[in-house]
């Protein structure tokens, strides 16, 4: 019976650290195969990176960091982009101090053309079919992470200093380009 | 995948030397229990036909299989029934014959199965064991990935993307020139300045 005691205890340590050396080199057995990495709007002369945003503690999807500015993010929980569904991409339109990836998002206009860089390669083309802007209590959740196609969020509005927040949202939706 | 996969391979791997001590250990114990070899294998005849409904489904949640197969009918009075096993069955599972008293043309038995909310995505055997006969017959069970399903949970808060940097004259209003151009054209003015300056002074 001490023999086996010992067996289990060196067994079990074995495949501990196995376990841990294998996770270390692996990534998360969760990440998706493919990813899109970059976002461009040559309407802008934008070609951003896109960072992974997953969702918080209370189900809100993350944001980049302000000390990344230049980055906008895909929520990990949307459709990559090129795929059936909804994908959204968030971006701050600034910082505390100067002006973010997403500064000129509400200048896109209808037939922009907005493109994502996957990781496999392809290349998912959208044609912006509307640009909205929308106070924030009355955010369309529904319609921007449903249905089809590319949105783009950021803030907008007046400047609320003392909730230190933006008021409304804009949201650029765009669709698949043929 | 792979390296779930992987993972497995080396749990298994590791802990096969754990089951050999352990196994070593009970045999000198008892060893009448282990030596019993499994009927079904020496006395299996013919492969049943069975079929599932569904054969395919969605994991994630707490669904039922169908089960029918067509066991041979025993010849004396040993009773017409069978039993199923699967991995991916929440534990073992009966078939009986129909309830009706006549005898169907082709005979069957059935019964449902309850999958495992946690069974991971793959494809299961399902075994089944035809009591009198001891004729045996399997099939495969594939359980789906559950697709997400972003149309019934999706964040429902307003992203709070922006920082207040630039808010003077709020960016969405479109009217303000951005800080960059804001930057470029004081330095377009700088170097005029500095040219007139130079000009002026006659070199």
């Amino acid at each position: 019976m001490a023999v086996s005691f010992k067996w289990v205890v060196t067994a079990g340590v074995v495949t501990g650290l196995v376990l841990a050396s294998l996770s270390e080199r692996g990534a998360e057995p969760d990440r998706p195969a493919v990813v899109p990495k970059r976002l461009e709007i040559p309407a802008l002369d934008l070609s951003a990176p896109l960072m992974r945003l997953g969702l918080t503690r209370d189900g809100e999807v993350e944001l980049p960091p302000f000390e990344r500015p230049e980055a906008a993010g895909w929520f990990t929980g949307s459709a990559v982009p090129g795929d059936p569904g909804a994908s959204v991409i968030i971006g701050h339109v600034d910082t505390k101090t100067e002006p973010a990836v997403f500064y000129r998002l509400h200048r896109l206009r209808k037939g922009d053309l907005v493109k994502v860089v996957r990781s496999d390669g392809k290349v998912a083309r959208y044609r912006v079919d509307a640009v909205e802007r929308v106070p924030k209590e009355r955010f369309p959740a529904k319609r921007v992470y449903t249905g089809d196609g590319l949105r783009l969020i950021t803030c907008g509005g007046v400047f609320d200093r003392r909730s230190r927040e933006y008021r409304d949202n804009v949201i650029v939706y765009a669709s698949a380009a043929r | 995948m792979i390296k779930l996969a992987r993972v497995a391979a080396a749990g298994a791997l590791l802990l096969a030397p754990l089951g050999c001590s352990a196994a070593a250990d009970t045999a000198g114990s008892t060893p009448a229990a282990l030596a019993t070899p499994s009927p079904e294998q020496t006395a299996a005849r013919q492969d049943v036909p069975v079929e599932l409904r569904p054969s395919r489904l969605t994991g994630g949640e707490t669904k039922s299989v169908r089960i029918t197969a067509r066991c041979p009918l025993p010849s004396g009075g040993t009773e017409y029934r069978a039993i199923v096993r699967s991995e991916a069955f929440t534990g073992l599972v009966s078939l009986l014959p129909p309830a009706s008293t006549a005898t169907p043309a082709v005979p069957e038995l059935t019964g449902t199965a309850l999958i495992k909310a946690d069974a991971e995505p793959g494809r299961y055997r399902v075994e089944v064991r035809c009591e009198a006969t001891n004729d045996t017959g399997t099939a495969t069970l594939t359980i789906l990935r559950p697709t997400p399903a972003p149309a019934t949970t999706y964040p429902t808060k307003a992203p709070r993307a922006g920082g207040g940097g630039t808010a003077a004259g709020g960016p969405a209003e479109g009217s303000g020139p951005g800080v960059v151009t804001t930057a470029a054209v004081l330095l377009g003015a700088a170097a005029v300045g500095v040219l007139a300056a130079r000009r002026r002074s006659g070199t």
